[in-house]
């Protein structure tokens, strides 16, 4: 029963620290410093893909044993095309101005390399309920990785915090960190720490491990 | 002889039929097109409740954007001649006299999406701008959309505006000192340009 229950949270954890998307394989580079030149354009952004994650791995962990191998990308794109076309009308309809500020990048989910990967390794083999937890967790981490980094382009950019004018750092704000070459620098920089963070307490837990067992 | 030529000609048809329906081809298509039907069912759906009336959002915003008076009638823009880079969507007349025009700018640093504004002008003279539609870098373009940079147009004669398109001699260069904002000029620029449009469109259309 306890090992059923850890299969089933563990991809959620999975997907959110240890196989972060963004921070530790390096999946939909494109979208994470296109649109994160705010917070709340990372965040909306993030739970657009968290949406389409969710929903896609569910329908097609049902149907893996229907779709045939042969057809099974087109019949992928097919089903995450839907989703990502949902969201496209709903933010259309309720949240226009974010639809209009992220424009071109929502349509595009449907080939973001993280959808499609956790399909095709993840989705296609496993049941229901931990398929769907993998997509939850795994669009999680994309969500808070695109709301970090935006966060800190934004702060250090605009001196803003979620389109709030900070007063003193809005002075002195880096227009760099808005640019291009800003959100390369902000998104090496977090990589690093993401990485010595979960790297630190990946050590911490097998040391743990260990001394336990010596116990 | 013929009915048994005939019963074994019915039995290959069957044969060829069975193979064909249970052949991986068959399937692989039967669960695509089941897939493409089930999705555009979804779809359908979808967009039935997520479409959009765009007269009654853009009526909407006007009133949101101009709240002194209502809007009474719309003005026929059917012929108007653009200026370059920008495009006059829809005019309005208010009760109070007001003419609310909503013009577009091709220039701006999203130039696919480009700006739109409502350019609202009372007595020849501007009396607000406003953003309707942008996709400006936040924090960055965004800048030179938000009231605080847009309200310099606000007492600006129309005329000035649209003698800068209408007449570009340097004799009829107008007083009025237009500010760019550093770091969002491609935008500056943009929202001039949906200005001056707007001004040129209430001094060929309106005035006349």
């Amino acid at each position: 029963m306890k090992n059923k229950l850890r299969l089933t949270i563990e991809p959620f954890t999975n997907g959110i620290a240890k196989n972060n998307a963004t921070f530790r394989l390096m999946l939909g580079t494109c979208p994470t410093l296109a649109v994160t030149t705010a917070a709340m354009n990372g965040l909306t952004m993030g739970l657009a893909t968290t949406f389409v994650l969710l929903c896609s791995n569910f329908i097609i962990s049902l149907l893996r044993n229907v779709i045939p191998g042969k057809v099974r990308i087109p019949a992928y794109i097919l089903i995450i095309a839907t989703f990502v076309t949902v969201v496209d009308m709903v933010m259309n309809k309720f949240l226009p101005e974010l639809h209009e500020t992220l424009g071109l990048f929502i349509p595009l989910i449907v080939v973001n390399c993280i959808i499609m990967a956790r399909a095709e390794s993840f989705a296609s083999h496993n049941a229901p309920l931990p398929s769907v937890m993998d997509g939850l967790g795994v669009g999680l981490g994309f969500t808070l990785a695109l709301t970090l980094i935006g966060l800190v382009r934004e702060f250090l950019g605009a001196g803003a915090f979620f389109g709030i004018e900070i007063p003193v750092v809005a002075d002195f704000a880096m227009t760099i960190f808005i640019m291009p070459a800003g959100a390369f620098l902000v998104y090496g920089f977090l990589l690093v720490l993401f990485n010595v963070a979960v790297n630190a307490f990946q050590k911490k837990k097998v040391a743990e491990a260990q001394g336990g067992q010596a116990k | 002889m013929p009915k048994n030529h005939s019963v074994k000609t019915r039995n290959g048809f069957r044969q060829i039929l069975k193979k064909a329906f249970f052949s991986d081809s068959f399937k692989a298509v039967a669960v695509l097109a089941l897939i493409a039907l089930v999705a555009s069912l979804t779809l359908s759906v979808v967009h039935r409740f997520t479409t959009v009336d765009e007269a009654a959002r853009l009526r909407e915003k006007i009133g949101e954007a101009y709240t002194a008076a209502e809007i009474t009638s719309e003005l026929d823009i059917e012929g108007y001649e653009n200026t370059e880079n920008s495009v006059i969507l829809n005019a309005f007349i208010a009760s109070d006299g007001a003419c609310i025009i909503v013009s577009k700018s091709q220039k701006a640093y999203n130039a696919g999406h480009g700006i739109t504004l409502f350019v609202v002008i009372k007595d020849g003279i501007i009396n607000s701008v406003a953003n309707y539609s942008s996709a400006e870098t936040p924090g960055l373009g965004t800048r030179a959309l938000n009231h605080t940079y847009l309200s310099q147009y606000e007492g600006v004669a129309a005329e000035e505006l649209a003698y800068r398109v209408v007449f570009a001699s340097p004799s009829d260069t107008p007083s009025v000192n237009i500010r760019y904002l550093s770091g969002a000029t491609k935008t500056s620029v943009g929202v001039k340009t949906a200005v001056e449009a707007a001004a040129t469109f209430y001094i060929r259309e309106v005035v006349k």
